[in-house]
């Protein structure tokens, strides 16, 4: 079986990442912590959001967002050490994944931080989970357009390349719209990709390497989507409250 | 509850929309308020799709017709922003949607990135150059992404629109937009607000 590596920025993705993972008895051998910076603070919960979702339909998603990543993973007894910088794509964080002898690394990076051409040439596998069905919606919150286009929401896992969310599919799924939209963000958004994770690693680890089925994304396929204006957001939200 | 997304200059200071807040039905009232009072209005008529689409046509022939003078490129070899958008514009009249709108989301991508229209760019839409206060340019896209939307439904194109005229709103198109300018600002205000109502009560 496969070991792989867990490389988190400080949000709330990370922790529900790491959650799911936990409870489904997926350990990552060592989790690679990415400092946060200014520019990276977007990515948690602010002081007056809400910061534990108690769904029973997605306990992953259950998480104190406001305690700290080492405390968590110390809580579930990972290893983890920190990179010296929040970019990952600086020399030090290059030569640190060349030297690493893992092969495999699942990626939840900070909110448009993209691992580069330096890191991405290294032969190493980089697993990320898009929040959005692909090739169908590449780009950022997609789930927001998903849900105004056909009130569904969707994640896929993709082996990174150097063209942003065009890289092998690996599980791609959708998902019936959750109770509270207004937590997709921090909560519901990460729980999707999460459950796309755990099936991804379940598949990726265990038929490593010849057993992974992977389906190159057709470039002429799909559309890019940009930041959601809030006022459309708002609309997708209400249209679920309404019923 | 105050629209605060526009309410500082956008050209000057970029309005990203990054992780914004869910603020219920007051935020949609609030955008409302915000649109009607760029053109000092207290309300507006919600009215049938065909006629948003009729004088949006009528503001897209006026463009075409007017427009005599465009260089196509400049000196640099930098291509015409407005060139560019009237060719846009041609391609919808002339029902050659797949060409217009390959084109249109070459402008969207360098607008969502940049969060400005130059008057010039490179060829293919890359990097751009020259005076970014052109209102008309914003004015034009504005008028192109609502056409594009009323055809398609393709809501990417309503997201931009949004944030085309915050922008546009940032600058306070009373006193910086001419007559002429101003009209289209208001077709495409009425227009706006028309669609998002639209969305917001249509039935999935």
């Amino acid at each position: 079986m496969l070991n792989f590596d867990f490389i988190a920025a400080d949000t709330s993705r990370s922790r529900i990442y790491l959650n799911a993972l936990y409870l489904e008895n997926l350990k990552p051998s060592l989790v690679v912590l990415i400092p946060p910076s200014a520019r990276t603070v977007a990515g948690m919960v602010s002081r007056d959001d809400e910061y534990l979702l108690d769904d029973p339909e997605w306990p992953e998603a259950k998480v104190d967002l406001r305690v700290d990543l080492t405390e968590l993973l110390d809580s579930f007894g990972y290893r983890y050490i920190s990179l010296s910088d929040s970019d990952i794509n600086n020399s030090k964080a290059v030569q640190y994944f060349a030297s690493s002898q893992t092969e495999l690394f699942v990626y939840s990076g900070y909110g448009g931080s993209i691992l580069r051409a330096p890191i991405l040439s290294l032969g190493k596998f980089f697993l990320h989970v898009h929040g959005g069905f692909l090739p169908d919606y590449r780009g950022s919150t997609t789930n927001y357009y998903s849900i105004l286009k056909e009130r569904r929401i969707g994640a896929s896992s993709i082996f990174l390349k150097r063209d942003i969310d065009q890289g092998p599919i690996i599980n791609r799924q959708y998902f019936r719209l959750p109770s509270k939209l207004d937590k997709l963000d921090h909560f519901y958004d990460s729980a999707v990709r999460s459950r796309v994770l755990v099936d991804t690693l379940k598949q990726v680890v265990d038929g490593w390497p010849g057993g992974i089925v992977c389906e190159e994304q057709d470039r002429e396929k799909g559309k890019t989507y940009y930041i959601i204006h809030p006022v459309l957001k708002h609309v997708a939200i209400m249209k679920r409250e309404g019923g | 509850m105050k629209y605060f997304y526009n309410s500082t200059d956008l050209i000057d200071e970029r309005q990203d929309y990054i992780y914004s807040k869910f603020e219920g039905e007051d935020f949609i009232e609030a955008y409302l308020e915000n649109r009607l009072n760029s053109l000092n209005l207290s309300s507006y008529q919600v009215e049938p799709i065909e006629n948003i689409e009729f004088r949006v046509v009528c503001e897209m022939e006026r463009f075409l017709n007017s427009d005599c003078e465009s260089h196509k490129k400049n000196e640099a070899g930098f291509l015409s922003t407005k060139h560019f958008l009237l060719n846009i514009v041609r391609s919808f009249l002339i029902d050659n949607e797949k060409e217009a709108i390959s084109d249109l989301d070459l402008l969207i991508h360098r607008f969502e990135v940049s969060k400005k229209i130059y008057p010039w760019y490179e060829s293919a839409v890359k990097s751009g150059s020259g005076n970014d206060r052109e209102y008309l340019l914003y004015l034009l896209t504005g008028l192109v992404l609502t056409h594009s939307y009323i055809k398609t439904g393709d809501l990417q194109h309503l997201s931009t629109l949004l944030k085309i005229l915050d922008t546009v709103i940032s600058i306070n198109p009373r006193t910086e937009l001419d007559d002429k300018e101003f009209d289209l600002f208001e077709v495409l205000v009425l227009s706006e607000i028309n669609l998002v109502e639209r969305l917001n009560t249509k039935t999935c």
